[in-house]
């Protein structure tokens, strides 16, 4: 356009503007990020897979992969039963911490772009606690009617409600104060946190303990059967997540300049509320509640990487996956001969992050806004 | 059929000759919990011209600016851009036909200043026009003064240099109708001038620019066109003098306003009366032999030796 040219000129008193676009480091550090994640889990994952009460070697684990894929190392396992250990216990549990952890990570993102705000989280916020309602109603009340998808379909259900009582209770004029967002997260948490007491006191004894054991989160006794219904519904979320990306780079502009843009402001947040619940939920479902992975994750990926949602969600979700798997080795190897639960170790860390990310919005804001 | 039309319109903007009317405003009403925000207002955006709407806290500028952007639920009245209804444009081609800068400039993320200019483009992409891309950022950062700041965090800066990243935005988006509400309400002299000279730059080479200012010597010295607003409706419209008259603006503003000519370049300088204070003495003695009143009214005959 002519007229913008001329623009350029006169404000710069030159004839002829020629302003090239300075080289941007961001991409490659992103790149940067995401392949040294993807490595980083690679690894962790075979490492992961051989620790435990009957230990195996990386070198086993990994031609105990290729062997299931058709390529034959010729390195058989010393132990007898490493191969049934491996497909049978240790697989499913690494599968399933990498799906979680990418599901939570994803919905933590996705969360804070809606809400306008780096401190929402679904554990914080309570999605979480709303999920894992749903989710225990299935178990006390014995619901099968979904078959092996009816805890899941039960989470998703409170998880979605949860999700979209908080978001229209605590925003305003496009964002969410961090005072309303965190007494918001106290008062739905307190209601999913009574209705969790009823079900454990109108449970038995099993779905009591499986209950108590489910809101402290663990990675225990992860099964194939839960991994193939966590997996595919994971996957198409984050998927999909990365199809909105550019729209949610506008949102940050706020609700109005996204529109004047051409976003569908409507949608796309009842997209992404639908989004998080889903992924939130998925993870709830299987593993019970873990917090912060939400938080801490994308977060310290936004300083390395910076805000644009694409990488971000990328790292995020690979983060997130690494996280939790280490995690889960943790919890196991901690203390000899216990499985620590993973939501203890992940709030451990996390709280205190929380508490250091509050301070400094403070700061930064010069009061709790 | 209209829609498809529009669309391939509004992807390759054919220059519009200057006087073309390309949003029109009618018989707008806005009410909000009972208050009547703006009542039977019109107006029109002209190509070609910088059309300021200037009024009193209260009058509905914004509230108007906010209709014309499509923001505003209207209880009456029509919108039409390029003859259409606002309500018939999808939200794509409305994005690639105006652009919008809103008073409130903050971003939520830690985005520096070249990745806001580069939302600006986000309505063409995958269309012929995304390979402008990159020099429509590069001259709206250059044009909005922050080749300095590109890099920086759009939160960390001052109100001001925020508002210039947004200004960049909406140049950037290089749409043939700019509605601004207060660009430069937060800016120094300097890049208040420079602001408003890229935005009657753009109306001179056919955009039509709808500008919500404050500052009455800003609007007298850059619209061609000024609508004058109080309380909801419209007071007067038409040219900056015929417009901006001491007796009018008075009245509007509740306060005693003059209107002088400027001895060097010959605009119009907007001020309120400050009454017999020491500072106003002072600047009267040296600026009085330069400056003669104009258009003062019967009300204040009687202040007339006062001010020259």
């Amino acid at each position: 356009m002519p007229g913008a040219t001329r623009m350029a000129d006169r404000a710069l008193g030159v004839g002829e503007t020629v302003v090239t676009m300075p080289a941007r480091a961001r991409p490659s550090r992103a790149v940067v990020l995401i392949v040294c994640l993807a490595l980083g889990i690679a690894a962790l994952a075979i490492v992961s897979a051989g620790v435990g009460q009957l230990s195996i070697s990386p070198l086993e684990v990994l031609s105990s992969v290729l062997r299931a894929v058709g390529i034959d190392t010729g390195v058989t396992p010393a132990q007898p039963n490493a191969e049934s250990a491996l497909w049978t216990v240790r697989f499913p549990r690494v599968v399933l911490a990498l799906v979680v952890g990418a599901a939570l990570a994803a919905a933590g993102l996705l969360m804070q772009a809606i809400f306008g705000n780096p401190l929402a989280e679904p554990g914080v916020v309570g999605v979480s606690s709303g999920a894992a309602l749903g989710g225990a109603a299935a178990i006390v009340l014995g619901w099968t009617f979904l078959g092996s998808w009816t805890i899941a379909a039960c989470a998703f259900a409170t998880g979605l409600a949860t999700t979209l009582i908080v978001y229209f209770t605590s925003r305003s004029g496009g964002k969410t104060e961090v005072v309303t967002l965190v007494l918001t997260g106290i008062a739905v948490n307190a209601v999913a946190q009574a209705g969790l007491a009823m079900l454990v006191f109108l449970g038995d004894t099993q779905s009591r303990e499986e209950i108590v054991f489910w809101q402290l989160g663990s990675l225990n006794g992860a099964l194939w059967r839960e991994v193939v219904v966590a997996g595919p519904v994971a996957v198409a979320g984050i998927v999909v997540a990365l199809t909105i990306c550019r729209r949610l780079d506008l949102l940050s502009l706020g609700e109005r300049s996204a529109r004047h843009l051409g976003v569908d402001v409507e949608r796309l947040r009842i997209g992404a509320i639908v989004l998080v619940a889903l992924l939130v939920s998925v993870a709830v479902a299987f593993t019970g509640i873990i917090s912060f992975v939400g938080l801490v994750i994308p977060h310290l990926m936004r300083m390395v990487i910076g805000p644009r949602h694409l990488p971000l969600l990328i790292a995020s979700t690979l983060g997130g996956a690494f996280l939790l798997l280490a995690a889960d080795l943790a919890a196991r190897t901690i203390v000899p001969y216990a499985d620590l639960p993973i939501g203890m170790l992940t709030a451990l860390v996390g709280g205190p992050f929380f508490f250091w990310l509050l301070r400094r919005t403070r700061r930064r804001s010069g009061g709790w806004a | 059929m209209s829609r498809a039309m529009g669309r391939a319109d509004a992807i390759m903007p054919s220059p519009t000759p200057a006087g073309t009317a390309v949003l029109q405003a009618s018989g707008i009403r806005v009410s909000v919990d009972g208050a009547r925000l703006l009542d039977d207002v019109s107006m029109i955006a002209v190509t070609g011209e910088v059309h300021a709407l200037i009024g009193p806290n209260g009058a509905g500028k914004s509230t108007l600016l906010a209709v014309l952007a499509g923001d505003q639920a209207t209880a009456a009245g029509t919108v039409e851009v390029d003859g259409r209804p606002l309500g018939d444009w999808r939200l794509k081609e409305l994005a690639r036909r105006r652009a919008v800068m809103p008073q409130q400039t903050g971003v939520f993320f830690p985005f520096t200043v070249r990745h806001v200019v580069e939302m600006g483009r986000a309505p063409w992409l995958g269309t012929p026009l995304d390979r402008d891309d990159d020099r429509a950022v590069a001259e709206a950062i250059a044009v909005a003064d922050l080749v300095e700041l590109a890099d920086r965090q759009v939160p960390s800066l001052s109100g001001g240099e925020r508002a210039r990243s947004a200004f960049a935005r909406v140049s950037a988006q290089r749409t043939g109708i700019l509605l601004l509400d207060e660009p430069t309400a937060a800016l120094d002299i300097h890049h208040q001038e420079r602001v408003l000279s890229a935005l009657r730059e753009r109306a001179r080479a056919g955009d039509a620019v709808v500008v919500v200012l404050h500052d009455l010597s800003l609007a007298a010295a850059f619209a061609d066109r000024v609508t004058l607003l109080g309380n909801g409706r419209v007071i007067a419209t038409g040219t900056s003098a015929e417009v901006l008259t001491a007796t009018r603006l008075s009245e509007v503003y509740r306060h005693r306003i003059d209107v002088f000519e400027h001895p060097v370049d010959g605009s119009l300088i907007i001020l309120p009366y400050r009454g017999e204070g020491a500072t106003e003495q002072a600047a009267r003695a040296v600026h009085a032999p330069r400056i003669r009143p104009l258009a003062l009214d019967e009300s204040h005959a009687s202040d007339e030796r006062d001010i020259r």
